[in-house]
């Protein structure tokens, strides 16, 4: 299927973002695309199939946001430095310094931001296509992402206003 | 910020095993959980409920036999109207019961 080849990576990076971690996201993402070959039939094509195919994986997520292991780990990770710790331990993470911030940043967003700032920021889809997925008007999308966009900022900004008083110790 | 260059990593193979995973998963049937209760025929709850109807009369009727009584308000209500006349023997009984007695035959007076 050749929907598969271009999607798998793009869903199961939204996954993963939205979830924080590989297994979970990995889940998600086969039983997504589970579901996307058993009732493509059904696919009545008023929407893009990309459309449909995100919100297939983003019920699968929240599903998966819903369950035991997931609010285990949202309860003992709730601070961006938190988070910080969790990617730094997570043998699938491989990124910048920059990066693990910026996620560890977008971890510790109350869900509903967290899922229109993935959308927005690195799955990079209009407002208008989050307000149909989200079921949210496109106000309330904007309004969403801007608030998510300030806490992510913010959240970075003490991440490095901490490396710099860490690098920098005072003299006595 | 950066965000070019995803920094998520998967296992060798996992998008091949994964895409394995999902034809082999597809393929299969949909498992459809029966309820226990619908595959039984319809005409059975006919037979159900017709039981449990006649169980319920049976048990009343049971419950308010004469013979189970043990006081005449309970015989009255358990004896049908076109009952035999009671016998000398059943009257005698029926005599015997204080609030009967005070009830049909001393109406009360004010004075």
């Amino acid at each position: 299927m050749q929907c598969m080849d271009q999607w798998h990576k793009p869903i199961y990076e939204f996954l993963r973002t939205m979830l924080g971690n590989h297994e979970d996201a990995a889940d998600a993402t086969q039983e997504t695309f589970i579901q996307v070959v058993r009732s493509i039939r059904s696919f009545r094509k008023e929407s893009k199939f990309s459309t449909w195919l995100y919100s297939v994986a983003r019920r699968k997520g929240l599903d998966t946001l819903r369950g035991r292991k997931q609010r285990m780990l949202r309860l003992a990770h709730q601070s961006p430095e938190q988070w910080s710790n969790h990617f730094t331990a997570d043998p699938y993470f491989n990124g910048t310094e920059a990066q693990l911030q910026l996620h560890a940043a977008v971890q510790a967003l109350p869900e509903r931001q967290r899922e229109v700032f993935v959308l927005r920021y690195f799955q990079e889809l209009p407002y208008a296509e989050i307000s149909q997925l989200t079921g949210a008007s496109e106000g309330a999308v904007k309004a969403s992402f801007f608030h998510a966009k300030n806490k992510v900022q913010e959240a970075i900004t003490s991440f490095d206003t901490l490396n710099l008083s860490l690098s920098n110790p005072s003299n006595e | 910020m950066e965000k070019q260059v995803s920094p998520f990593q998967t296992p060798d193979g996992f998008y091949q095993a994964q895409r394995r995973a999902i034809w082999q998963a597809a393929e299969q049937p949909s498992e459809k959980v029966e309820s226990p209760v619908r595959s039984l025929p319809s005409w059975w709850a006919w037979v159900a409920s017709s039981a449990a109807l006649l169980a319920l009369t049976i048990y009343w009727n049971v419950q308010t036999h004469e013979s189970n009584c043990a006081t005449f308000a309970c015989l009255w209500e358990s004896t049908p109207e076109d009952a035999r006349v009671p016998s000398d023997e059943e009257l005698e009984l029926w005599l015997e019961d204080d609030l009967l007695f005070e009830s049909i035959l001393a109406p009360s007076i004010d004075v």
